[in-house]
């Protein structure tokens, strides 16, 4: 069913909607944005969605997931000509959010990232890869695992050592069981034959306290997440699980460096994804809107805080074809280690 | 009524019995369907995934709860039939006042009329669905006021829709949360709706 | 001295557009506060898209003070419509709704504008001067800790019960198993969903306390015909709601414990408001010295609990600006703002922008006065609500639940569940069962199952952890302390029980 209605709308009546909504803050703003799509000047595109465009952020309010979602619906707002207000969706490692959009109308997008993923070959998802299309990759970011500064001399060999001579005692603080710190800790104890004992926190805050504290011996987490650390100098990284060496972190050793096979390797993503039934010429349509995004400078200095790299975006097809391969990665690395018990 | 189960032995006066093991039946009615509860969610969790060897696993704390529920739910069935056989009643029963919360000292509620306040919301909330939000909610003010008794139907349709279309802008506008707008013929008219006000 | 001479300065640079978002973000923030389900993390979540084109301290500003306000709207509705606008309101509607019913709202309202006063301003202080020793503090806490002080939360449970403390417990522990639904944090598995997508989401106790509070407030009320109701004709003769020196001596003893327990569940990552606010409020009911009204429609109920939700809004500042930790949603919600502003918080950040350390306390010094302001202003035309003839109030009542239901995730499943769960409460009153530890248990459940699982799989599976950690050791201590004096009292009262047994159910 095709639910769009072009040309319906008058842009007299939406200026008026603009001004009052946005007087309700903006006009004690210090410097008042311009808020509102600017629809004249795509008016001659074919099949322009006319409604707003929900973008659905799975995880809560201030985290990663949730940061892009904000800043890609910002720009997403300008190029597509119609607000898109972003929803946040959070529960059961983002599948609350997946649900809403698979059961939903075609008419929303979602930031689906590694760690929802990866419940789908778990076996715990709420939502099944063909019920979703893929729109494009927005970040692409490599995980770590870090240790506190002054601790295991700061080296990958310090924390091995320590989990050889005392193993399975070295608590490693992870998202939780089954996901993907979990099969990258079981790799690493396949090529190292390190045994850590992973310690699940499923607050972020919670995680970063139990290192800080000393409660937990090393974290997994992305590098962008720990930004504040890593430039504080409290945390240093160990090992770095990335598709492209990080100029930052010449020194460190990589996953691969460890004999992990490469293709093993995952790290985080976050992409933007729509539910199956969606209209292509839409899906294009959100596509061109993401090249828009990561093209965005405001965009680009959140990229470089999050490590970012540099061949974050993928087009709908490609991105397509990355979930693809992911699921079964994914899914062979769990029989392979039997994580998830 | 309750010396009688020691005078009579069950099944000797056979109306009788019958009537008092109704009553007994319902005087535990709570404490049977808890029991009850119990037993089918303790099934559910055999079916939980057990986790690695020494993991506790997802399992051990609702399995914890559910041993927790029945011991006090059992303890009170024998608190209960203590109370019934001493021939009182037992002095945790509500009686005319509700036991409950600490500031709620309210006449315990007319069975019927709370079902008929749960039924409305649940047609609220059906109508929702299926016709939008927007329609749904003028017509549940309306027709709520009507069932609590306030006939001024004039000044409850105009608070009805006025409420509906505040509602829907602050909600759709201001905050964004995406209410249904419902389906087929009522979407188009809840959308056009949404367009005249310049939600949308 | 420098700090406080800063925040001078900063709050005399304020030009008039920066006051006037601090007054917006006031009564934003309490108007929040005050519908059920918009939680003040939303309310912050809500600003957040303005605050992109502001520059950081209007952003900050306004953030700080739709929190601040946001701790104490929600007792307005608490108090005078047994409606919480936020859960850590709960503990009001026990003596806070009471002392309403009884005539005494304009009172009660007063208690809680002033402990929240003195709750943001004390903790202010400590974020002002002692924000290193609690951030260390903050850091000596495990999930071993957090698991104590739960236990903690959990238990005040038996105190808040007057009637049978077993049909308490049947209801804390159905509570907490309402909340094993979904998939659970630490393994990740789907538990007693029944293969039902409304079950697999979970269930949140926001749509369990929307349900048997404010719904359930609505069905009762519906169900007696809107009747029988004494508050309807008491308000007027009320002139003073403020409490004078005098009578804020005499319950210094609420404020410090809720202002102390506030002030260092804020900086707790993991605990918050809510827990706060629930420990405050079982610390009055054991150890206040009005510990025997308690539950009854005494202003220590109040005051305990507000001071300790307001004094947790400072002190979640601590970590986040001493540790780079966020103490709360909301907090973690300015973190993200101030991110997206270039701004990183850390261990440096008072060294290196002092500036903006000064802007954030200036913003919550003003917004904690401008919040107490509001609550006086508004206390009087608020307690008008109870002038409108009841299915009025109850209608609205209804739509709020559905928004705040809805909105929590944006699911129709969250509506179907808050519906289930006004009918739930409705039976549950009517075989007995209270309702108040349903709903501590389903928000205090998983936070326990949480902790301990973590702690066990920490620590190998070794229980004696919550005792040999000095901490959890003293906190356990307090834990045993507690039960053994409830359990006196549930002993007393059922020996008192068979002669006078309405004695103690006249709340």
């Amino acid at each position: 069913m095709n639910r769009r209605r072009t040309g319906r709308r008058s842009t007299t009546l939406h200026a008026a909607a603009v001004t009052v909504a946005g007087a309700i803050l903006a006009a004690a703003c210090a410097t008042p944005q311009t808020a509102g799509p600017d629809r004249g000047a795509e008016g001659g595109a074919p099949a322009l969605p006319d409604r707003p465009i929900t973008m659905i952020a799975a995880f809560g309010a201030g985290g990663g997931s949730d940061q892009v979602a904000r800043a890609a619906a910002q720009v997403m707002e300008r190029s597509l000509g119609v607000s898109v207000p972003v929803v946040n969706v959070p529960g059961a490692t983002g599948n609350v959010g997946l649900n809403k959009l698979v059961t939903g109308r075609p008419d929303s997008m979602a930031v689906l990232i590694q760690d929802t993923l990866a419940t789908v070959p778990l076996g715990t998802s709420q939502f099944q890869l063909d019920q979703i299309k893929a729109v494009c990759r927005l970040q692409n970011m490599p995980s770590a695992l870090l240790v506190r500064k002054d601790t295991f001399g700061g080296t990958w060999d310090g924390l091995a050592a320590a989990a050889k001579e005392r193993p399975n005692e070295v608590k490693v603080a992870t998202v939780g069981r089954g996901g993907v710190d979990d099969l990258m800790l079981a790799a690493l104890t396949e090529s190292q034959t390190t045994a850590f004992r992973a310690v699940p926190f499923a607050e972020p805050s919670e995680r970063y306290a139990a290192l800080l504290s000393g409660s937990v011996d090393a974290l997994y987490e992305q590098l962008g997440d720990v930004r504040q650390y890593l430039d504080s100098g409290d945390f240093v990284p160990v090992v770095l699980f990335a598709g492209e060496p990080i100029a930052a972190y010449q020194g460190v050793p990589s996953a691969t460096d460890l004999g992990i096979p490469a293709e093993f390797v995952l790290p985080q993503f976050r992409g933007v994804v729509v539910h199956a039934d969606t209209d292509p010429a839409l899906i294009d349509q959100l596509d061109d809107a993401c090249a828009e995004v990561v093209a965005d400078p405001t965009f680009q200095g959140f990229q470089e805080q999050v490590f970012s790299t540099s061949d974050s975006y993928l087009p709908t097809a490609e991105f397509e074809q990355f979930l693809r391969d992911q699921e079964k990665v994914m899914g062979e690395l769990l029989q392979r280690y039997n994580v998830a018990g | 009524m309750t010396d009688s189960s020691t005078r009579h032995p069950v099944g000797l006066d056979t109306s009788h019995g019958a009537r008092h093991r109704l009553t007994t039946l319902r005087t535990f009615l709570p404490e049977i369907a808890l029991l009850v509860v119990a037993a089918v969610l303790w099934l559910q969790t055999a079916w939980f995934r057990a986790g690695q060897p020494q993991d506790l696993g997802p399992a051990f704390w609702p399995r914890l709860l559910i041993v927790l529920l029945a011991v006090c739910t059992l303890a009170r069935v024998g608190q209960k039939a203590r109370a019934l056989r001493s021939g009182g009643t037992d002095p945790d029963e509500p009686r005319s006042e509700s036991d409950s919360d600490p500031g709620n000292d309210e006449p315990a509620a007319d069975g019927r009329r709370a079902a008929i306040a749960i039924l409305s919301i649940v047609g609220y909330v059906t109508a929702a669905i299926y016709l939008g939000y927007l329609i749904a909610t003028a017509a549940f003010v309306v027709g709520f006021l009507l069932l609590s008794g306030r006939r001024r139907t004039v000044l409850n349709t105009a608070l009805g829709v006025a409420a509906a279309l505040t509602f829907s802008f602050l909600f759709l506008k201001v905050v964004y949360i995406s209410v249904p707008s419902g389906v087929g013929i009522f979407d188009t008219f809840t959308v056009g709706v949404y367009e005249l006000i310049g939600i949308y | 001295m420098d700090t406080l001479a800063g925040v001078v300065q900063t709050i005399l640079s304020f030009d008039v557009t920066l006051w006037a978002l601090l007054v917006l973000g006031t009564l934003l923030g309490l108007l929040i506060g005050v519908l059920p389900g918009l939680t003040f993390v939303m309310g912050v979540l809500l600003i957040l898209p303005f605050t992109y084109g502001m520059d950081v301290d209007a952003s900050l500003i306004v953030m700080v003070t739709v929190y601040v306000a946001g701790t104490y709207g929600g007792a307005i509705t608490a108090i005078l419509l047994r409606v919480p606008g936020e859960p850590n309101h709960v503990p009001l509607l026990w003596d806070g709704y009471t002392m309403s019913r009884r005539g005494q709202g304009a009172q009660a309202l007063g208690w809680a504008a002033t402990s929240a006063l003195v709750g943001g301003l004390v903790s202010w202080l400590f974020l002002a001067f002692a924000a290193q020793p609690f951030a260390q503090i903050a850091l000596s806490f495990s999930s071993v800790e957090y698991f104590v002080i739960v236990l903690l939360g959990l238990t005040s449970v038996l105190a808040l019960s007057q009637g049978s403390v077993l049909k308490a417990f049947i209801s804390l522990i159905g509570g907490m198993l309402l909340a094993t639904v979904g998939v659970d944090s630490v393994y990740g598995e789907l538990r007693f969903d029944f293969g039902s997508p409304v079950l697999q989401s979970g269930v949140d106790w926001i749509v369990v306390m929307i349900g048997v509070y404010s719904l359930g407030e609505v069905v009762t009320r519906f169900a007696n015909r809107f009747g029988g109701d004494a508050t309807t004709q008491q308000p007027e003769r009320i002139r003073t709601v403020v409490p004078g020196p005098k009578a804020l001596w005499e319950r210094s003893g609420s404020l410090g414990r809720g202002v102390l327990i506030g002030s260092l569940m804020g900086t707790v990552p993991g605990a918050g408001a809510t827990v706060g606010s629930f420990v405050a409020y079982g610390l009055e009911r054991q150890f206040g010295k009005y510990r025997r009204d308690v539950g009854n429609g005494s202003p220590a109920g109040v005051i305990g609990p507000q001071a300790a939700s307001t004094a947790t809004v400072a002190s979640a500042f601590i970590p986040m600006l001493v540790l780079g930790i966020p103490g709360s949603a909301s907090a973690a919600v300015i973190l993200g703002a101030l991110l997206l502003h270039d701004v990183q918080p850390g261990p440096d950040i008072f060294r290196t922008q002092p500036e903006l350390i000064h802007t954030i306390l200036a913003a919550l010094l003003v917004g904690v006065v401008l919040m107490f302001v509001a609550g006086l202003l508004t206390a009087k035309p608020m307690i008008r609500i109870l002038k409108v003839p009841e299915p009025y109030v109850a209608v609205f009542i209804v739509l709020f639940s559905f928004i705040g239901a809805f909105a929590l995730r944006n699911s129709m499943a969250d509506v179907w569940l808050m519906v289930a769960f006004a009918g739930l409460g409705t039976l549950m009153n009517r075989f007995g069962f209270p309702i108040s530890p349903l709903v501590l248990g389903a928000i205090l459940g998983p936070l326990a199952e949480r902790f301990f699982l973590t702690s066990m799989i920490s620590y190998a599976n070794d229980l004696t952890v919550f005792v040999t950690r000095p901490i959890s050791g003293a906190l356990m201590g307090v834990w045993v302390l507690v039960v053994a004096l409830v359990g006196l009292q549930a002993f007393r009262r059922s020996r008192t029980a068979i002669t006078s047994r309405h004695e103690g159910d006249a709340r």
